[in-house]
């Protein structure tokens, strides 16, 4: 078989490329990351009636003079290496600036054809675009699409089918601009970016940037007057969207917006997401205790309902937050009014090497981290995403409540019980930003710092693209993260029901296991905390989810009930075996609170980290921290309350 | 050339700012742009000679705000808008 084709999809930022490449590639798509960036290459496979074409789907961007490292890659594609089409995705919203983009990637000389997207703003903005006339000044197929109606859609496919490409003139045409200083001859435009591309920045280079891009401008603009007009509609549309910044970016009322939307999203994601998640806790329970039902053979039915079906049901617990996040983070992208939180929080969030954009994965890192670092996909640079993940695992997410609610109650007396439960939150807050500002000051990077950004005009989102957001999100979620989740659940569980006894190995309850072992291995390490090695367990066994720590120390004190109050009781009034005392004192209490508020107790926010940052070294970076925290917090803690 | 000169000299609407002196709802017309790091992301996404724009908001602090720019909208932030050189201009087109 030929080697496939491929197809690249070149376009700005929010000039609906993606939604066309959704089109163009159905359900056949692909998601990778690009080497060493955090960027995603997606790829998918048109299928025509001849032959099979990979359309890649490259990063937004405005010029292909790359801001940040992820916009490096669009180049590296073009001028390094082969490609049989390149579809420009044009925004009829702003055609001037997307045929700056464009007509650099016609200079590149590879056969093109352009789309004009979103054809439907067009008309709503009172214009009109003669596409006849713009397709002969350009010198390429025009068409007009609507890619998120699937409009338009047919006709460019059908080009694909049957037309040989070709490259169009040379926009720019051949000029002294474009001069190599080492060896003085000139350079087409393709060699100039080859050159730019290889060559250390320097004023020169910039210079000549500058020049070719106020020609360019200059250029479309004419082309621009000739090819379109405008209807006195034009100016009557962007009223709308004046009309709601009026209220969204006013210096107090946008704030007040901002907070009660803010605080809409936060309470969608912890009630709303609390129903089905609950649903899927009691099915995998049902199923766990269906299966014990059946005897034999014994070891593998426990291993199925008290491993496998956990681990399993570990995973998708998970999924109604994500979908939930995912459905508001793309509403608020899609509306436009994300760009509007980023103007209105900037400022206070710069301060700490965070982006405007960090404030959603924050808040819902509040529900739970896993779908929080999933949402950082919309913070444009590397570092700012980088700090923000590394930020999320001390904000004080739902899992830890089942462990404070028990410790808290049991440890803490009664008239400071509220402003404690208040106090680990602002303390997570607190520390978080504190990481950050550590973290920002400490990352060198090369992206240079600013905010030079679009405010896009309202508009509401489409539903296909709602869809296949949530679904780009919760399926590698499942394929990479929950892997990893099932594969720790099934070693803990391992360890937890077998011991070697007479160099054999043999069935046990849990006090008696290996994960008891290491318990008691390590209990002179958390014995300066307070800790006895049965807390040493439920540690070890939280590990898989934090709130386990809860029904660990139920089995380990053997507590049959089911009723909270008994629970709480009974573990309340465990004393040390040798010197009576009291296990639960308020100074192992706080003790514990203050561990459990820093520690990085989580495998699936391990391995979620390491899903986005695409190392190890990130994950493991944020344990030790985290855990050098928790350490040395708890051991004061339990030292000046003793 | 000389002559052309004194006039802009004497007319105040000649008086050159930068584009964080414009106040809220003030249109100004750019006449250059600094040479700095952040000059070819400003003339990418619309800031150049004989372009004008209006200030829309300015959020606390004055830093970033939002610009229009022929028909879009701009945010920038106050080291960039420090940035823009500008000559102010009366009428809002």
């Amino acid at each position: 078989m030929a080697e496939i084709k491929k197809i690249l999809l070149i376009g700005n930022p929010n000039s609906g490329k993606s939604s066309l490449f959704n089109q163009l590639t159905g359900i056949f798509q692909k998601i990778a990351n690009y080497p060493g960036v955090t960027t995603e290459k997606k790829s998918g496979i048109l299928k025509t009636s001849h032959q099979d074409f990979e359309i890649i789907d490259l990063p937004g961007c405005y010029s292909l003079y790359p801001n940040s490292i992820d916009e490096k890659v669009v180049i590296d594609e073009l001028i390094n290496h082969h490609s049989e089409l390149i579809i420009f995705v044009a925004d009829a919203s702003n055609l001037q600036r997307s045929l700056l983009l464009y007509t650099q990637v016609a200079d590149c000389y590879l056969p093109n054809i352009v789309v004009i997207n979103m054809a439907d703003e067009l008309s709503r903005k009172g214009e009109e675009i003669d596409i006849e006339f713009l397709s002969k000044e350009l010198g390429v197929p025009v068409f007009l699409a609507n890619s998120k109606k699937g409009e338009g859609i047919d006709a460019i496919i059908h080009f694909i089918e049957y037309r040989d490409f070709k490259a169009n003139e040379y926009f720019f045409g051949n000029s002294d601009l474009f001069e190599n200083k080492t060896n003085d001859h000139a350079l087409n435009y393709r060699e100039w970016q080859q050159y730019v591309y290889e060559t250390a920045n320097n004023a020169i280079i910039e210079n000549t940037k500058r020049k070719e891009i106020i020609f360019r401008y200059n250029k479309i603009e004419k082309i621009l007057q000739l090819t379109t007009r405008k209807t006195a509609k034009a100016f009557k549309r962007l009223r709308w969207t004046d009309r709601l910044d009026q209220w969204a970016l006013h210096p107090i009322i946008g704030y007040l917006l901002l907070f009660l939307i803010l605080f809409a999203v936060f309470q969608t994601l912890f009630t709303l997401a609390s129903y089905p998640m609950e649903w899927l806790d009691s099915l995998f329970g049902a199923i766990a205790s269906y299966l014990q039902t059946f005897e034999n053979p014994k070891w593998f039915i426990e291993f199925l309902a008290e491993a496998v079906i956990p681990g399993i049901g570990g995973v998708l617990i998970f999924i109604p937050q994500i979908a939930l996040l995912f459905l508001l983070n793309t509403f608020l992208e899609e509306s436009g009014y994300m760009a509007r939180i980023v103007f209105l929080l900037d400022r206070f969030m710069r301060r700490f090497g965070l982006s405007g954009k960090s404030i959603l994965p924050l808040l819902s890192g509040n529900a739970c981290a896993i779908p929080a670092m999933a949402s950082t996909k919309a913070i444009p640079t590397h570092k700012e995403r980088l700090i923000t993940i590394l930020t999320i695992p001390f904000m004080t997410c739902s899992a830890r409540l089942p462990v404070y609610a028990l410790l808290i109650s049991i440890t803490i007396p009664l008239k400071f019980q509220g402003a404690t439960l208040l106090g680990l939150y602002l303390l997570g807050v607190i520390f978080a930003l504190l990481f950050a500002w550590i973290l920002d000051k400490n990352i060198q990077t090369k992206e240079k710092s600013f905010l030079i950004m679009e405010l896009p005009p309202y508009r509401l989102p489409s539903f296909r693209n709602v869809v296949t957001n949530i679904k780009n999100a919760v399926i590698p979620f499942v394929m990479t993260a929950g892997k990893f989740i099932i594969s720790i659940s099934i070693i803990l569980w391992l360890l937890g029901s077998f011991r070697f006894e007479n160099r054999q190995l043999e069935r046990t309850h849990i006090e008696n296991s290996f994960l008891s072992q290491i318990g008691k291995s390590i209990e002179p390490v958390i014995k300066p905390l307070g800790y006895d090695w049965k807390i040493g367990i439920a540690l070890l066994s939280s590990f898989a989810a934090r709130e386990v720590f809860v029904s660990t120390l139920a089995t380990l004190y053997q507590i049959d009930s089911e009723d909270e109050g008994t629970i709480f009781e009974k573990i309340k009034s465990q004393k040390h075996p040798n010197t009576n005392q009291p296990v639960y004192t308020l100074a192992a209490g706080v003790s514990l609170l203050l561990f459990y508020a820093f520690a990085l107790q989580c495998m699936s926010t391990l391995a979620a980290m390491k899903k986005e940052t695409g190392s190890w070294k990130y994950p493991l970076f944020s344990f030790l921290v985290m855990f050098v925290l928790a350490y040395s917090s708890a051991f004061a803690a339990y030292n000046i309350f003793k | 050339m000389t002559f052309l000169f004194r006039i802009s000299l004497n007319n105040p609407i000649f008086v050159l700012m930068t584009l964080s002196e414009i106040k809220l709802g003030e249109s100004a017309i750019i006449t250059s742009i600094l040479n700095n790091e952040f000059t070819l992301k400003l003339v990418e996404i619309g800031f150049y000679e004989n372009k004008m724009l209006t200030v829309e908001a300015k959020s606390l602090g004055s830093d970033p705000i939002c610009v229009s720019l022929g028909n879009s909208k701009i945010m920038l932030r106050d080291k960039e808008a420090k940035s823009v050189i500008v000559r102010k201009c009366d009428n809002k087109m």
